[in-house]
């Protein structure tokens, strides 16, 4: 049974690239330009069973959205995998992070992290 | 009056005391006849009333000072003013002190000189001592100058004047503050260490500068015994201004550093920046051509797959110069972190083989291995993979179509990865400088490339505590040996 999980990326061809790929593998995807939409979606009663989120967005960041999620019950089991560039720069992950894909990484690796998460 | 009258009395009286007195003391006649002189007298001169009297004293005196203290005695007698002076006069062993002669007129109740009163005092040993004091003070190269308790100039040399640009007649026995009157200022340090010096007895020792001479100086103070304070000072002026110069050097030199500093930071941080914005839309991109080269939809299209593929194999060359860009920033901050993990050298170096068969199929080159066992340590994969890629690489680029041979051995605690190729070559003048930052051994224009390669090698080699060394003759080709401690 694929799962739903949410991807929250603010460059748009990235985002609808990775969402094709992930609906042709079977899994249904949420998407998000920034943290704020994010936690909109998530707030709207969303539970994925997983986020890929990339960390420098406009409005809200990967950071800012990770401690909001931190402060809240129902969204702090949700696994969170970054998906950003920023990892090879700065070793300093949010708190409550899975796992890391530093742009730019191969299809295999990211239906590699995704089935961890999302076939059940 | 008994049988005399009150002026015979008074006459003995005093005879009687300058008889015997400890002072040479002698009288004249008001026109310089000398008819009186006391025991003492005799005792020092060693002479008799006859050899003296009247102008018999010319006899002790120094023949070369004699007509200057006839000059002045002569005055006396013609004006009636007093007579000061200090000369010498010779004792009975023949040997001269200097005295200090003083003769006072005695005048009657008109005013009239009644006779010559004349005392000598013996002032050698301390003529001697001032002597003694002064060419010591004159022989110093300090300036030198005494202040009694209320800041009166009591003493000074003639380095003194020299520096301070005044005269003993002008600064004797008036005020230093009044003398030097920039000093009379709670702002001044001559003012707030002098008085320190003065009232808490301890020695001082400060540079100050005396603006009305544009000076500097630099000042010991020193209490004395006395309650008055010694000061010894030199002119440091050329000093100062040296090292005012050096200063003033040394921060127009360490701006320019901060300057450099700030513009290589920077630097760094555009670099930064840059190979993160690069990276998103690669991303993009290679998703994009993987997605279509897994799908089975164009499965039967070749054509299209070896345009994907190469479109792929692009995106990772991008990719790849987009690590070098940051690399060259990580490298450059020196914070260079290793991941440690268990790595089979052999295996890398073949992987790596693998990545460059399409360069090296191009190029003409033949990449030949020689391992004979596997090799194992402890090692950064990536970086290793980044360390034998970038050999590899250039060992293609410039091997001129001729074969490449890397080998792998492991020679006690180290491991070997040699990698030779037979191409252009690297001229001796060059070989330490190709293991720097942006530097290359030849033109851009032949040859491209950011000139980070070897660098980066080098770097991660040294991360690892390992070596890099070349071998290489222009026209023969270029051997690189790679040493890495197996941990």
């Amino acid at each position: 049974m694929h799962g739903r999980l949410l991807l929250v990326e603010d460059n748009v061809d990235l985002r609808e690239t990775v969402r094709d790929l992930l609906e042709s593998e079977g899994y249904a995807v949420e998407v998000a330009g920034n943290g704020a939409v994010a936690l909109e979606i998530l707030r709207a009663g969303c539970t994925p069973c997983l986020i890929l989120l990339d960390l420098m967005m406009p409005v809200m960041d990967g950071y800012r959205f990770c401690l909001e999620r931190a402060e809240d019950s129902t969204l702090a089991s949700i696994p969170v995998v970054i998906f950003s560039a920023m990892a090879k720069l700065d070793a300093s992950l949010p708190a409550g992070v899975e796992k890391v894909l530093s742009k730019p990484v191969s299809v295999e690796a990211i239906l590699g992290t995704v089935e961890q998460y999302c076939l059940a | 009056m008994t049988g005399m009258n009150r002026d015979e009395a008074n006459e003995r009286q005093f005879r009687a005391m300058i008889e015997w007195m400890p002072q040479l003391a002698w009288w004249a006649k008001p026109d310089g006849f000398i008819d009186y002189y006391n025991p003492r007298w005799y005792e020092y001169t060693g002479t008799t009333p006859a050899d003296m009297e009247g102008w018999g004293w010319q006899s002790v005196h120094d023949p070369a000072l004699l007509p200057s203290v006839m000059e002045r005695w002569q005055h006396s007698i013609a004006t009636g003013e007093p007579f000061e002076m200090e000369f010498p006069l010779r004792g009975r062993d023949g040997n001269f002190r200097w005295f200090l002669t003083r003769v006072s007129p005695m005048r009657d109740e008109a005013g009239g000189i009644v006779r010559w009163i004349g005392m000598n005092t013996d002032i050698d040993d301390q003529k001697k001592a001032n002597d003694l004091l002064s060419s010591t003070l004159e022989s110093m190269s300090d300036a030198f100058f005494l202040l009694d308790p209320s800041y009166r100039m009591v003493l000074v040399n003639r380095n003194q004047e020299r520096v301070s640009q005044t005269t003993r007649a002008e600064t004797i026995g008036r005020s230093f503050w009044e003398v030097f009157p920039a000093t009379a200022d709670p702002a001044s340090k001559y003012w707030t260490e002098y008085h320190r010096v003065m009232e808490q007895r301890t020695p001082a020792h400060f540079e100050e500068y005396y603006a009305p001479l544009d000076v500097w100086t630099e000042v010991d103070a020193f209490p004395s015994r006395d309650g008055c304070i010694a000061v010894f000072f030199r002119d440091i002026s050329e000093r100062k201004r040296d090292e005012l110069r050096r200063a003033q050097l040394l921060e127009r030199e360490r701006e320019a550093r901060a300057e450099a500093e700030a513009a290589n930071r920077a630097k760094d941080e555009f670099l930064a920046i840059a190979s993160h914005e690069l990276r998103t839309p690669l991303q993009t991109l290679k998703l994009s051509t993987q997605t279509f080269l897994r799908s089975n939809e164009y499965a039967e299209d070749e054509k299209l797959r070896s345009r994907l593929v190469k479109m792929d194999r692009q995106a990772d060359r991008l990719v790849e110069l987009v690590d070098s860009l940051l690399d060259v920033t990580k490298l450059g901050s020196g914070s260079l972190v290793l991941d440690l993990d268990e790595v089979e050298l052999v295996e890398l170096v073949r992987s790596s083989f693998a990545r460059h068969e399409q360069e090296s199929r191009e190029a003409g080159v033949e990449v030949i291995l020689e391992a004979p066992s596997p090799v194992v340590g402890r090692w950064d994969r990536q970086r290793l993979e980044q360390v034998v890629g970038n050999l590899i690489g250039n060992a293609i680029k410039y091997g001129e179509g001729r074969p490449v041979h890397v080998s792998v051995t492991r020679t006690g605690e180290f491991a070997c990865v040699v990698v030779r190729d037979e191409g252009i070559g690297i001229a001796a003048e060059h070989h330490e400088r190709i293991f720097k930052r942006f530097e290359r051994a030849v033109p851009v224009t032949n040859y491209g490339g950011f000139g980070v390669g070897l660098w980066i090698v080098s770097r991660w080699v040294e991360a690892h505590r390992g070596t890099v060394k070349v071998v290489s003759t222009p026209g023969a080709g270029s051997t690189f040996t790679v040493e890495l401690p197996l941990r």
